[in-house]
């Protein structure tokens, strides 16, 4: 194999590819990126066996097709550190070389034949959605996932494809849940799936242009998702999701809604959680007419008191919320937005709605 | 070692209860006294040093009590009056130094480093509080001085009641008379088992070579050894805000049959649930031990979604931890015990979004169950296996 690319565009092809690498030290091939040169085309493939990436890189002149396993690290590092615009790869049984002006690497040979193959995308009954809109709904559902195995159908993002053209995200460790839709094209049969958060953000890193369409085909027990350059795959995780329907409150519970500016609601959060403690990440906002106070307490070492205006005139309603939790989700969302937030009391979870698209909700501290 | 180095000190309260009640009434000065025990088969509290003469120790069984010493007098407990007590002496203690680790309500240990300066050494230090002490509540106080907390406690029990002792510099002469039966964390099998292989006293521990206790004892050989020679490395912690709650216990003889086991840890898991609730605090985790008759120890542990004090849930993760345990080549047993980790306040309580929405309460079962044990007894309700194993021992000691 022997290939002229342009070095950043080799360079960003890598940087997406290493991110779906193994992180642990399962089998030591996996640590490699593909590299299958054919006339025209040039593609890069990565797995943890989980997770499998097809890229097409741009840029890349094929004077020998074939193929070679790139070491990611060291790769990535060279992409990163050469000057020029262009670099020469070469590879045979003997090595690979990669080299370019003043540079010259000469590293191992490993056979491409050992690497593991990944699923090609057949496209038949694949629903479709839109790249922008789609990343927006990924980086507002997926960071509320479990971490910890012990509840592992929370480790995911559950996916629902609805016949009437709904996409449905939905994310949750337990204590908080995240809900995100959008439109979505070439439903017949409605479909879902737990995807594993590694495969959403993998998925988002590779949502480059926003206009391109996604195709997604979801399947028992995988997933694929294929934009103009990039074919994803995954296992699904296995389980049920929990009932995220059952623990929304129903529109008539509600007692109290109210507006929220979410610069302002940020600023607040941020600044009365420099007191929140490190054990109890406790923070207490009062709702009262005309005015918001958040209120927390370092042990002994000293407590905080921040309000803002709000547009409430009911009975006032206290509920304490880990502000981490509030965090995460403001993180999210446009400074210039404006926020809602539904509650029923200082027990029930509180819902922060951001127009019809985006929910979530939140579990209180008691 | 100089006696300079002597920083720690244990002080230990004299018969604390029962000495608050004959000071609060003068009748009972020099009467065999004791504080509970007095109804049904409850036990021996605390003993006044008089009714301590007719061998009447705490824990004992009132009827036993009575039966050594019929004038005896019973007394109800008066918690509220000794807690008061309690706090009193610690203020003593915390305005000589910030380093002050509570015990119970009776004893503490104390750091005097740093307050050299202010108040002189450890053995001044202990001498004006054991003053200070004696003046404000009218009580007798026993201190000791040492090194570290092993040797200031030790020192403390040497001369009971009113007793002062301070460790000479020549730590392991001083130590070589005492029993085994006074090293800290060796109970009743524990000495049987250091007479069986000839140690007998502390001294006997010093002459044999630390490689032939480790063979003899296991490697709790080593800390025995430590201890004897007076080695102890544990610090003073003040304000120990709880982060664990447990109990365990060593059979009389090794158990192989799991459910027997399971009926111990189920017993455990009743005493760990009753103590969270009474101190208001949830078990964010739960951990069971298990000792092998050869003396291997492994434990287990598990975070719960949701911290609780509900003995049922408690129970369901303890149990499948046991089981575990069980197939780990450990039976049979010698000792298990369980142990509720990562202890919360209620206030620190992130509840779940998919837990039933009410607010965490004890369940009622175990509500009546608390309530029926501290009017009743202990022994007074218990689960079935739990009362099916105590069936047994006691049909076991009966044909003994």
């Amino acid at each position: 194999m022997k290939l002229i690319c342009q070095r950043e565009s080799l360079l960003q092809g890598c940087q997406l590819a290493s991110s779906v690498l193994p992180t642990k030290d399962i089998k030591p091939i996996l640590a490699n990126i593909k590299i299958v040169a054919e006339a025209g085309r040039v593609t890069l493939q990565a797995t943890d066996l989980e997770l499998g990436l097809r890229l097409e890189v741009a840029g890349v002149t094929v004077l020998e097709p074939g193929q070679a396993l790139l070491p990611a690290a060291r790769i990535v590092s060279i992409l990163r550190e050469a000057r020029m615009p262009e670099l020469e790869f070469e590879s045979a049984v003997g090595g690979l070389t990669v080299s370019g002006g003043s540079l010259e690497y000469e590293l191992p040979y490993e056979d491409p034949d050992q690497f593991p193959d990944l699923p090609e995308l057949d496209a038949v009954g694949a629903a479709q959605l839109t790249a922008g809109p789609l990343r927006e709904m990924i980086r507002r559902t997926a960071f509320a996932c479990a971490t910890e195995t012990a509840r592992f159908t929370m480790t995911g993002v559950y996916w629902s494809l609805e016949t009437d053209g709904t996409a449905r995200l939905v994310a949750t460790d337990g204590r908080r849940l995240a809900m995100s839709t959008g439109a979505v094209t070439g439903v017949s049969t409605a479909m879902t799936a737990i995807v594993p958060s590694k495969a959403m953000h993998a998925l988002e890193r590779n949502l480059l242009d926003d206009e391109e369409p996604v195709g997604v085909v979801l399947r028992p027990s995988e997933a694929l998702f294929k934009t103009g350059r990039a074919v994803l795959s995954t296992r699904l995780v296995e389980g049920r999701f929990p009932d995220y329907r059952a623990v929304i409150p129903k529109r008539e519970k509600i007692l109290v809604r109210l507006p929220l500016p979410v610069g302002l609601f940020v600023s607040a959060v941020r600044q009365a959680a420099i007191m929140a403690d490190d054990e109890s990440r406790k923070m207490i906002l009062n709702f009262a007419p005309g005015k918001l106070t958040l209120q927390a307490s370092h042990g002994t070492s000293g407590k905080s008191k921040v309000s803002m205006p709000i547009e409430y005139s009911g009975q006032a309603i206290s509920i304490a919320f880990n502000p981490i939790y509030l965090l995460d989700m403001l993180k999210q969302l446009p400074g210039d937005g404006q926020m809602e937030v539904d509650l029923i009391d200082g027990n029930h979870p509180a819902l922060f709605r951001y127009g019809d698209a985006f929910q979530y909700l939140v579990m209180p501290l008691s | 070692m100089t006696t300079n180095s002597c920083t720690i000190l244990h002080v230990d309260m004299d018969a604390f209860y029962a000495s608050i009640e004959q000071r609060d009434n003068p009748s009972l000065r020099g009467q065999p006294v004791v504080v509970g025990g007095g109804s049904g088969r409850g036990v021996v509290a605390a003993a006044s040093y008089e009714a301590r003469k007719f061998g009447i120790h705490s824990a004992m069984s009132g009827t036993v009590a009575r039966r050594l010493c019929p004038e005896l007098v019973f007394l109800p407990v008066r918690m509220d009056a000794y807690r008061k007590e309690s706090l009193r002496i610690r203020a003593i203690f915390e305005s000589f130094t910030p380093l002050v680790e509570p015990l119970s309500l009776d004893e503490a240990y104390l750091d005097t480093r740093g307050t050299e300066r202010l108040f002189g050494l450890a053995e001044d230090v202990g001498r004006a509080i054991a003053r200070k002490i004696v003046e404000e509540t009218k009580l007798g106080v026993s201190v000791g001085v040492g090194p570290n907390k092993w040797v200031a406690k030790l020192c403390s029990d040497l001369r009971k009641p009113n007793g002062f002792v301070v460790a000479p510099a020549d730590l392991p002469a001083f130590l070589s008379p005492i029993p085994v039966s006074r090293l800290w964390g060796v109970g009743e099998k524990g000495v049987e088992r250091l007479h069986a292989v000839g140690l007998y006293t502390l001294g006997d521990l010093q002459r044999t070579p630390e490689t032939s206790l480790v063979r003899a004892l296991g490697p709790g050989g080593r800390e025995l050894r430590d201890m004897a020679l007076g080695k102890d490395d544990r610090v003073v912690t003040p304000h120990r805000q709880a982060k664990s709650m447990g109990s365990e216990t060593t059979f009389s003889h090794d158990i192989g049959e799991p459910w027997v086991l399971a009926a111990w840890l189920m017993e455990q898991v009743e005493e760990v649930g009753e103590s969270l609730r009474a101190k208001g605090l949830l078990a964010g985790g739960v951990e069971v031990k298990l000792r092998s008759g050869d003396f291997r120890t492994r434990s287990r542990s598990r975070k719960l979604s949701t911290a609780t004090q509900t003995t049922a849930e408690l129970w369901e993760t303890a149990r499948a931890l046991l089981e575990d345990l069980c197939g780990m080549d450990l039976l049979p047993a010698r000792l298990v015990g369980v142990t509720a980790i990562d202890l919360k306040r209620p206030e620190q309580i992130q509840r779940g979004l998919f837990d039933p929405i009410e607010p965490q309460k004890p369940a009622k079962l175990d509500l009546a169950l608390d309530a029926i044990r501290a009017r009743f007894g202990n022994e007074s309700v218990s689960r079935g296996t739990v009362w099916r194993r105590r069936h047994e021992d006691k049909e076991a000691q009966g044909e003994a």
